[in-house]
């Protein structure tokens, strides 16, 4: 999408939005594993407000991109799946959230690490 | 997808997973609770808190058990990370509390029962402080 643009553009923060992130399910899971250690799936379910089904599908990407970790297993004789980010994808969301930012602010010329860009966080 | 929506959604879900975050402060304060009315009622009032002692202990695991069912669907960050160690400080500085209220102080209600009372009790309400101001 990129590729054939000028570099001016490329440095618009929208580019740095990723894709796999910005996705309005991919986003919620992803925002509600950032606020916890771990998640378990019924809860997750109904704070993504989707079928099991649907969530299963969009925690499959998110796995397959390294930013979520499964784990299986029972609670007495109920097995229970477990969600957790990892730290790729906690790395991915706190980078996401920034291009956010950026875009909201319309502060385009703005270089991650830079002291605009610390003032822009607080 | 609209960045504000975005930022809305990221409010929204963090908004949800917080509130959950009671159920951990909430049981840190019960269990911090439970421990120094143990340790201060033994040592104050020997005679009637053997007696409480069986109820005393029900009472708290049942409240627990409750607090910890409803927590368990999203695991706090601080908790997951602090939980175990906290537990482990609390049971070190219950053996100073025993080992102290049967070697130094008295029996009876004195400031040093309640002192060494609250010792135990003080892990948990550091954690609870913890998780309460994420």
């Amino acid at each position: 999408m990129t590729g054939t643009q000028g570099r001016g553009t490329e440095q618009h923060p929208r580019h740095r939005l990723d894709e796999v992130i910005h996705a309005p399910v991919r986003l919620s899971i992803v925002a509600a594993l950032a606020a916890a250690e771990r998640i378990h799936f019924g809860f997750l379910r109904d704070l993504v407000e989707v079928s099991d089904s649907l969530l299963a599908k969009h925690i499959a990407t998110l796995e397959a991109a390294g930013y979520v970790q499964v784990t299986k297993g029972y609670e007495g004789k109920r097995p229970r799946t477990w969600f957790a980010l990892t730290e790729t994808g906690r790395a991915a969301y706190d980078a996401y959230r920034h291009a956010l930012k950026l875009i909201m602010d319309g502060d385009a010329g703005a270089v991650p690490g830079s002291s605009q860009e610390s003032s822009s966080d607080r | 997808m609209d960045p504000r929506n975005a930022f809305e959604e990221i409010r929204r879900v963090d908004r949800r997973v917080r509130v959950n975050r009671r159920w951990y402060v909430l049981s840190s304060v019960v269990m911090a609770v439970a421990l120094a009315a143990f340790y201060i009622g033994l040592k104050a009032f020997p005679g009637t808190a053997n007696d409480l002692v069986l109820p005393w202990l029900l009472g708290t695991v049942a409240v627990l058990g409750l607090l910890g069912w409803q927590s368990r669907r999203a695991v706090d960050r601080v908790y997951g990370r602090w939980g175990e160690r906290t537990a482990l400080a609390s049971l070190g500085l219950a053996i100073v509390t025993i080992v102290l209220n049967n070697t130094v102080v008295p029996d009876g209600l004195s400031v040093w029962t309640v002192l060494l009372g609250l010792l135990p009790a003080i892990p948990f309400l550091v954690l609870a402080w913890g998780v309460a101001r994420q």
